[in-house]
């Protein structure tokens, strides 16, 4: 477990645009979804 | 009557200790029960797309195929940085695996939906894929039913005592390419949930994540070496010491 397990962040959400982006490209994956990141509530 | 929320994870350690505190109490609140499921990814990949469980472990690479049911918690992602899934074979095979063409070479992978063949198939689209249960793998590839094996979990610390090398690693490949690190897997929560109780939800598993980690810092009930001894089961020929 490393500190991408408990917080994605913004170069976690940027990866997965990109390998979602080069696999749709070469028809690898059935769509390039636009996706949400759900995070905790800030009291959560 | 209780809550029940159904979890489901792959029987691998790191899984094990991250949902530790979710599956054996401590961290849920009153009124809540844990419906435990432990599946082989492929698997959970293949129950996603029914939305059998409300909170449950995917390969990123299945996730396009879901994303109409669930969201991507930002927690609970397993991460390569510079390391991935490794590909491997015997040495003896080696240089069948130095040329740019793989056609016709057979590869025992772990599932079509994985992020790993994913990655393999984005680096070499040329090869046969066989399907093979992820801690078959190694064996399948020393007993020549494979020309090579793409190790994913504990195998890729493991493959070297069983005789195989190294061919490529597949999240240093990610790396060099892209500069970013790879989310092999991610945890995800269904959307019927309603967005409230996804955020909530998100902020229980980030509780049990840490808590098996921090037991001096905050009163929680989990030490660390129960975590741990929870996870061994699922080890697959690691010691407690890696």
């Amino acid at each position: 477990m490393n500190r991408d397990t408990l917080d994605l962040g913004d170069e976690g959400e940027r990866a997965l645009r990109t390998l979602f982006r080069l696999a749709w490209a070469r028809r690898l994956i059935s769509i390039n979804p636009d996706f949400e990141i759900v995070r905790p509530a800030v009291s959560g | 009557m209780k809550r029940v929320l159904s979890v489901a994870h792959s029987p691998d350690p790191d899984d094990a200790f991250m949902f530790y505190g979710i599956v054996k109490g401590g961290v849920l609140p009153d009124g809540w029960r844990v419906k435990h499921v432990l599946k082989d990814i492929q698997s959970l990949n293949r129950d996603a797309r029914k939305g059998l469980y409300e909170v449950t472990a995917v390969s990123t690479a299945a996730f396009p195929s879901i994303a109409r049911k669930y969201w991507i918690l930002s927690v609970g992602a397993s991460v390569g940085r510079g390391y991935g899934p490794v590909l491997v074979c015997r040495p003896e095979n080696r240089k069948a695996f130095a040329s740019k063409n793989w056609a016709g070479l057979r590869i025992a992978t772990p599932g079509p939906e994985t992020t790993a063949l994913l990655l393999l198939r984005l680096a070499h689209p040329e090869f046969v894929s066989v399907d093979t249960r992820f801690d078959k793998i190694p064996d399948v590839v020393r007993r020549g039913r494979a020309d090579a094996g793409l190790v994913i979990h504990e195998s890729q610390m493991t493959f070297a005592k069983q005789g195989l090398v190294k061919v490529m690693d597949l999240g240093r490949w990610w790396h060099n390419r892209t500069g970013l690190p790879i989310p092999l897997g991610l945890d995800v929560v269904r959307k019927d949930m309603g967005r409230v109780e996804a955020r909530r939800m998100a902020g229980l598993l980030k509780k049990a994540f840490n808590s098996p980690i921090a037991t001096k810092t905050r009163r929680c009930a989990m030490p660390l070496v129960l975590a741990v001894a929870w996870t061994q089961p699922w080890a697959n020929g690691l010691s407690k010491c890696r």
